[in-house]
């Protein structure tokens, strides 16, 4: 299973140093609603769980992607 | 040039009526945007060239709905427009003053002879900040909004969510056709994955929502329901071809919930509406372009130039329409030319005919891709890599923009390729290669560039 680190620098296609908590949605050109769709179906994938919609659209920041992980028992 | 903009006596009939609302709840009224029209007029002084910088602020489509009610001819730029682009921009044309999102106004360097029924320029690739504009007459815009107004038959009733931008020729015509009803405009920033989002589509009350594959894609994985909003009537579609099962899905989700999906097709040549696929069609032709909008004609061309009449048989679509641009620009003398096309297209793009005359796309010729619905011109991502002097080829489909260099780092080239453009960087991958694939006569082979990029890691 790869880092919450290592699938945001993959599906935003970035350099992996540069993902901190404090990193927001739309704060980088990279993060824009087409990656992270990428990144909804990456999280997915590598911790095996199904995203609610409600999360999807409250992931703003990794800070909170990490906090909504949390909700299905994943510690990232 | 004596005949006054037609678009200014529109607005005016609207009055007090709220024109634009943004996220931040601040409301224009069409009297508003006629203040701001009367504002420009007195700091310009005269008929002067614009670039508009838009975004999806009340002030900014107010602004561009002054300007286009105006006697000046308007370049509508996407505000994050790389500060390098822009200045090419403002080398070639020359404008007499930029004007920013909040209104505030820039002297340009000016001195362009202008067409005097020269109105609107539109970039052919918005996101690229391509120096090849689209041009077109104020009646031109002015016909396309009134056949979009009158097929999905618009009112003042209408509140359109729009987080497209203005500059986007899709975005635009929205505004323009509900602008032309009296309707308000309601934009946003948010994104569709965004929770603004479906907050903003629910608390304000939208009618409608236009949004290009992309966004009905992620819809989709949202859920359907969350467009189930008390008000939501209208789905529109354009900006490329949504998969026919997706379209399919969505017939079905408005059939069973009392909604209305309309897929549709145009080009920012076209001022840009062409076609639409009236809903009662979605279920049989899912994918399907549909038929001509009110105005338009479209015949399908043959390789030796004869009309295509049986169907099934795949030629370029040939647009006739009073919303045709009176050309392109490719530098500021062209914007004292004339009409040069007598309100006929050739689209670059292949369809056929089935036998109930609905249009499907089957193909395009030119050098055009789609990014996530944004319009890329590849010609303009190696003009990039050339004053960024990497040897090196962009090629791709839609949603797929490849670029294959001979040297340099690929990571920093795509990194400079994003700073450079504003289409979705996730479209966007670079591999290194020894050597691009050439004739003898040093001639690149672009049909062996999707082999060279397989072989590449």
């Amino acid at each position: 299973m790869k880092s919450l680190a290592e699938v945001f620098a993959e599906s935003l296609m970035i350099d992996a140093a540069s993902v901190v908590d404090s990193l927001a949605y739309q704060s980088i050109k990279e993060w824009d609603s087409v990656a992270h769709m990428v990144l909804v179906t990456a999280l997915e994938d590598n911790f095996d769980i199904m995203l609610d919609a409600d999360d999807i659209v409250a992931m703003s920041s990794v800070a909170k992607v990490r906090a909504i992980l949390a909700k299905y028992d994943i510690t990232a | 040039m004596t005949t006054g903009n037609p678009w200014a006596a529109i607005l005016a009939g609207h009055g007090d009526a709220v024109a634009v609302r943004d996220d931040d709840g601040t409301a224009l009224s069409y009297a508003d945007v006629l203040a701001l029209k009367a504002r420009f007029d007195a700091t310009l002084g005269r008929r002067s060239l614009v670039f508009l910088r838009t975004a999806n602020s009340a002030v900014s489509v107010a602004a561009w709905l002054a300007l286009l009610a105006s006697y000046h001819a308007t370049l509508a730029i996407e505000h994050d427009l790389a500060p390098e682009r822009l200045a090419a921009l403002v080398d070639l044309y020359r404008p007499d003053a930029i004007i920013d999102p909040d209104g505030g106004i820039t002297f340009g360097p000016g001195g362009t002879t202008l067409h005097p029924d020269l109105s609107v320029l539109l970039s052919t690739s918005g996101s690229t900040g391509s120096p090849k504009l689209a041009r077109f007459t104020a009646a031109a815009l002015l016909a396309n909004a009134a056949a979009i107004a009158d097929y999905l038959g618009l009112t003042a009733n209408e509140r359109p969510f729009l987080a497209l931008p203005t500059s986007y020729s899709y975005g635009m015509s929205v505004i323009n056709s509900h602008a032309l009803v009296g309707a308000c405009i309601e934009v946003t920033t948010h994104g569709v994955m965004q929770a603004g989002f479906w907050d903003g589509l629910k608390n304000r009350a939208a009618t409608s929502l236009s949004g290009v594959p992309f966004h009905y894609d992620a819809i989709r994985r949202l859920g359907l329901d969350r467009l189930a909003t008390p008000t939501l009537i209208t789905l529109t579609q354009a900006g490329g071809k949504l998969p026919a099962p997706v379209a399919a899905k969505y017939a079905e989700w408005a059939a069973a919930n009392g909604r209305r999906f309309i897929t549709m097709y145009g080009q920012t040549e076209a001022g840009p509406r062409l076609t639409w696929l009236p809903p009662e069609y979605l279920a049989s032709h899912a994918g399907a372009i549909g038929v001509p909008i009110p105005g338009v004609t479209i015949d399908l061309i043959a390789a030796d130039g004869s009309v295509i009449t049986e169907p099934g048989v795949s030629g370029e679509m040939r647009c006739s329409s009073p919303a045709i641009m009176m050309g392109y620009a490719q530098g500021a003398a062209d914007l004292a030319r004339g009409d040069a096309l007598g309100g006929v297209l050739m689209t670059g793009d292949l369809a056929s005919r089935n036998e109930a005359d609905v249009l499907s796309i089957t193909g395009r010729a030119s050098r055009m891709i789609k990014l996530f619905g944004t319009r890329v011109n590849l010609d303009d991502i190696d003009a990039q890599l050339a004053r960024m002097d990497v040897p090196g080829v962009s090629f791709g489909q839609d949603d797929q923009l490849r670029v294959l260099v001979e040297a340099g780092d690929p990571e920093t080239v795509r990194t400079a390729l994003i700073a450079a453009f504003s289409f979705p960087p996730r479209g966007l991958m670079v591999k290194a290669v020894a050597s691009l694939p050439r004739a003898s006569s040093g001639k690149l082979l672009y049909g062996a560039l999707g082999q060279a990029w397989e072989a590449a890691t």
